[in-house]
C-alpha cells in the first residue's frame, strides 16, 4: 500500500513536471509566433501602401488613338504627370492628366518650324529618345 | 525627343531641314531653333543645364569648290541650341 502511494506520488510529480515543461515551451514559443504574425501584418500593410490591386478590384482604363504607330514616350516634369508621345508620322501628342485627354501638337511644331526655316519648307520631327524614369507609371503600348 | 537629365521639364525635339524645337515646360510652349544642320545625335551635359553637344553629317551642299566628303561634325552649344560652336570634324563618337 505504501509502495502504491509512493508510486502514485512519483507519477503525479512526473505529470506536474511535464505540464510545467509544456507551459515553459508555450512561454518561449508565444513571442516568436506573435513576431511572425506581426511580420505578416507588416507585409500586408506594405502591400496596401503600394496600392497593389486586389483580385476583386477593377482597373480604370481608357482607349486613345494616334495617327500612326507609337515611336516614343517621355514622362515629363518633376511629378511625371505630363506625357509626351511621338508617332511614326512625326506628330507629338501631350497629356497632362496621365492620358485621359490628349493635345495634338503637330500644328504648333509646323507653324513655329516654318517660321524659323529660311525658305519656309515643311519640317517634321525625326527622333525621340526614351525617358529614363518609368518607375512610377506604366503605360502599355501596341500597334 | 530628348529629355534633359537634370531638368525634367526640358525636352529637345530633333527635326528635319536643320529645324529643331525646344520646350522648357513639357510642351506648354515650344520654340523652334534653326541650326542649319540635320542633327543626328544630341547629348545634354550631365550637370550644366544649358550645355549640349550635337553631331551632324556633312552634305554635298557644303562643298561647292571641292569634291563632296561625308563625315560627322561635332558642335557645342551653351544656350540649349540657340547658338552653336564648331568643335571637330571626322568625329566617330563623343561624350561629355
Amino acid at each position: 500500500m505504501r509502495n502504491r502511494r509512493i508510486l502514485l506520488l512519483c507519477f503525479s510529480l512526473l505529470l506536474l513536471q511535464h505540464a510545467l515543461a509544456i507551459d515553459e515551451d508555450r512561454s518561449i514559443a508565444s513571442p516568436s509566433q506573435s513576431t511572425a504574425k506581426a511580420a505578416y501584418r507588416l507585409l500586408d500593410s506594405e502591400k496596401k501602401s503600394d496600392n497593389l490591386p486586389d483580385a476583386n478590384t477593377s482597373v480604370e482604363f481608357g482607349l486613345s488613338f494616334i495617327d500612326s504607330p507609337l515611336l516614343d514616350i517621355i514622362w515629363c516634369g518633376s511629378d511625371k504627370q505630363t506625357i509626351l508621345v511621338l508617332s511614326d508620322k512625326g506628330t507629338v501628342y501631350s497629356t497632362k492628366d496621365l492620358g485621359k485627354t490628349w493635345n495634338k501638337l503637330r500644328e504648333i511644331f509646323q507653324k513655329t518650324g516654318k517660321k524659323t526655316a529660311k525658305d519656309e519648307e515643311d519640317v517634321m520631327i525625326n527622333l525621340l529618345a526614351m525617358c529614363s524614369n518609368k518607375k512610377k507609371n506604366e503605360l502599355m503600348t501596341g500597334r | 525627343m530628348i529629355q534633359s537629365p537634370i531638368d525634367a521639364n526640358l525636352v529637345i525635339f530633333l527635326g528635319s531641314e536643320g529645324i529643331n524645337w525646344v520646350t522648357e515646360d513639357c510642351g506648354a510652349t515650344i520654340k523652334a531653333l534653326n541650326t542649319g544642320k540635320n542633327i543626328k545625335e544630341f547629348l545634354f551635359h550631365p550637370y550644366e543645364r544649358n550645355w549640349v553637344l550635337a553631331s551632324a553629317y556633312t552634305s554635298c551642299d557644303d562643298f561647292t569648290d571641292e569634291p563632296c566628303k561625308i563625315y560627322k561634325e561635332l558642335y557645342v552649344s551653351q544656350d540649349i541650341g540657340g547658338t552653336w560652336g564648331f568643335v571637330a570634324d571626322y568625329v566617330i563618337q563623343f561624350s561629355w
